[in-house]
């Protein structure tokens, strides 16, 4: 046994486990007994081993993930369920996004009149309170129902031309374009159709909401924008609108770099803003 | 299988699991999901498994498959872990509060071809022995010292790599644990 042999041997043990009863490794530790070089690389290692076993111990692990793992797998009667995303992150948001919209978007969206694209991010406080208890008036087993999950683009653009046809679709902003599809849903709401499709972004659910607005069709410049965010302490959004339709981005994170993200997606049309003016607005 | 062995199960091997599916796929919510998904596979396949003493093996191996298949549903998501999203998950942590050296150190393991990294992530997570991951990866035992020799040189070539461009030396070759002071750097 050379020396190579020796360390490729020892860089799998493990000391104060069972490896140290494992007939496997005793010919290597004796021999690094006897090999003051081999005994030196042999402490590195374990100091690399150590940090490196820390690192990955650090990798946090979600508060809830326990009891979502007990909720959802019952040890006995189990049944595959249709859908393996958690419902919090990607069906209960699709409903805030909704309330957010009508509260805000139909009924508050004016475009401007100055003829030149807005360069401001106006930053409004959401009460909380009220689209608790809008949500109430929009959980319809219609909506419930119509909810798909999603792979790739290809599909979002399938379902449009067949079960969802009718509904606004629109590109998606070329940030957004990059981020993995979970999930597509047609809304009808009153009057208004609204096509919502979800997105995973770095460990958040990104919601991009298109709707067919008749109370915004009276603008004729569709480079009239209006955009803005809101912070409420749990969702940031974005929103901003055209001639023909509204548009919504939406996720539930605390993340500045997701705001930011939203914030400057092509199709909103905001003219660059400094991060930090944004987080001062929204103190 | 009771639900207090179910339960029993579960918090021995939660944390570890989902370690290694964040590990492998770097995205929280992934991981959780996979984490998930391993225990309902066990849910309706685990009592199956006459040795209970296998059953961290068991899950394991179920957690990698798990994420072999859901990569390939989710190419696109490899995209992403080599641009925007690395750069904010090392520099805004809201849902990990890892130290900046620990993303280091999951930067240089991502550089790794998926036939060293895993095994070496395997090595590093809940302890398991060479014959563990043996089992799991179903590949013979020298190729599980082999794989996992070369993975820890490449790992310590791209941190002295890092280390190089930001002239500062690392923790790990300054610590040894063993000797209070002796670093890597210093040996040699």
């Amino acid at each position: 046994m050379n020396d190579e042999d020796i360390k490729s041997i020892l860089s799998t043990y493990r000391p104060g486990t069972e490896d140290d009863d494992d007939p496997f490794f005793q010919p290597a530790l004796q021999a690094l007994h006897k090999d003051p070089q081999l005994m030196k690389w042999f402490e590195m290692e374990q100091s690399f081993d150590h940090a490196m076993r820390s690192c990955f111990d650090s990798i946090p692990v979600p508060l809830d993930l326990k009891n979502r793992i007990l909720t959802s797998s019952p040890p006995q009667g189990y049944k595959r369920p249709f859908l393996s995303f958690p419902a919090s992150s990607v069906f209960f948001l699709p409903l805030a996004a909704l309330i957010i919209l009508s509260l805000f978007l139909f009924n508050q969206f004016k475009p401007t009149q100055s003829g030149t694209k807005a360069d401001i991010v106006s930053i409004e406080k959401m009460d909380g309170q009220s689209w608790h208890e809008a949500m109430a008036d929009w959980m319809s087993p219609q909506n419930l129902g119509t909810i798909r999950y999603v792979s790739s683009m290809d599909e979002i653009q399938s379902l449009m031309t067949s079960h969802f046809k009718g509904f606004p679709y629109a590109p998606n902003p070329s940030d957004v374009s990059q981020l993995p599809p979970v999930a597509c849903q047609a809304i009808q709401w009153g009057d208004c159709r609204i096509t919502l499709t979800c997105y995973r972004y770095s460990g958040a659910i990104v919601h991009f909401l298109v709707a067919s607005d008749p109370t915004c069709s009276d603008s004729t410049d569709p480079l009239h924008e209006n955009v803005i965010g809101y912070d409420d302490e749990v969702f940031q959004s974005v929103r901003w609108g055209d001639s023909n339709l509204a548009y919504l981005l939406l996720t539930r994170s605390s993340k500045e770099g997701i705001l930011k993200k939203l914030m400057n997606t092509q199709n909103a049309g905001v003219l660059p803003i400094s991060h930090s003016h944004l987080l001062a607005s929204l103190k | 299988m009771a639900a207090e062995a179910f339960e029993k199960l579960v918090e021995l091997h939660y944390e570890g699991l989902y370690r290694f599916a964040f590990s492998l796929c770097r995205d929280a919510s992934d991981a959780a999901d996979l984490t998930q998904q391993t225990f309902l596979i066990w849910a309706r396949k685990g009592e199956q498994l006459r040795d209970s003493s296998k059953a961290k093996t068991w899950l394991f191996t179920a957690l990698y498959r798990e994420f072999l298949g859901f990569r390939r549903k989710q190419g696109r998501l490899q995209v992403m872990e080599n641009s925007e999203m690395d750069k904010e998950w090392a520099s805004v942590p809201p849902d990990s509060e890892m130290t900046l050296d620990a993303a280091s150190v999951m930067d240089a393991v991502h550089k790794l071809d998926e036939t060293y990294r895993v095994p070496l992530v395997l090595f590093y997570i809940d302890q398991n022995s060479y014959k563990e991951i043996a089992d799991i990866l179903g590949v013979p035992i020298g190729t599980v010292m082999s794989r996992l020799s070369r993975a820890k040189s490449q790992v310590k070539k791209f941190l002295e790599l890092n280390l190089d461009a930001s002239d500062e030396l690392s923790p790990f070759f300054k610590l040894n644990p063993s000797t209070g002071t002796t670093g890597a750097h210093e040996n040699e």
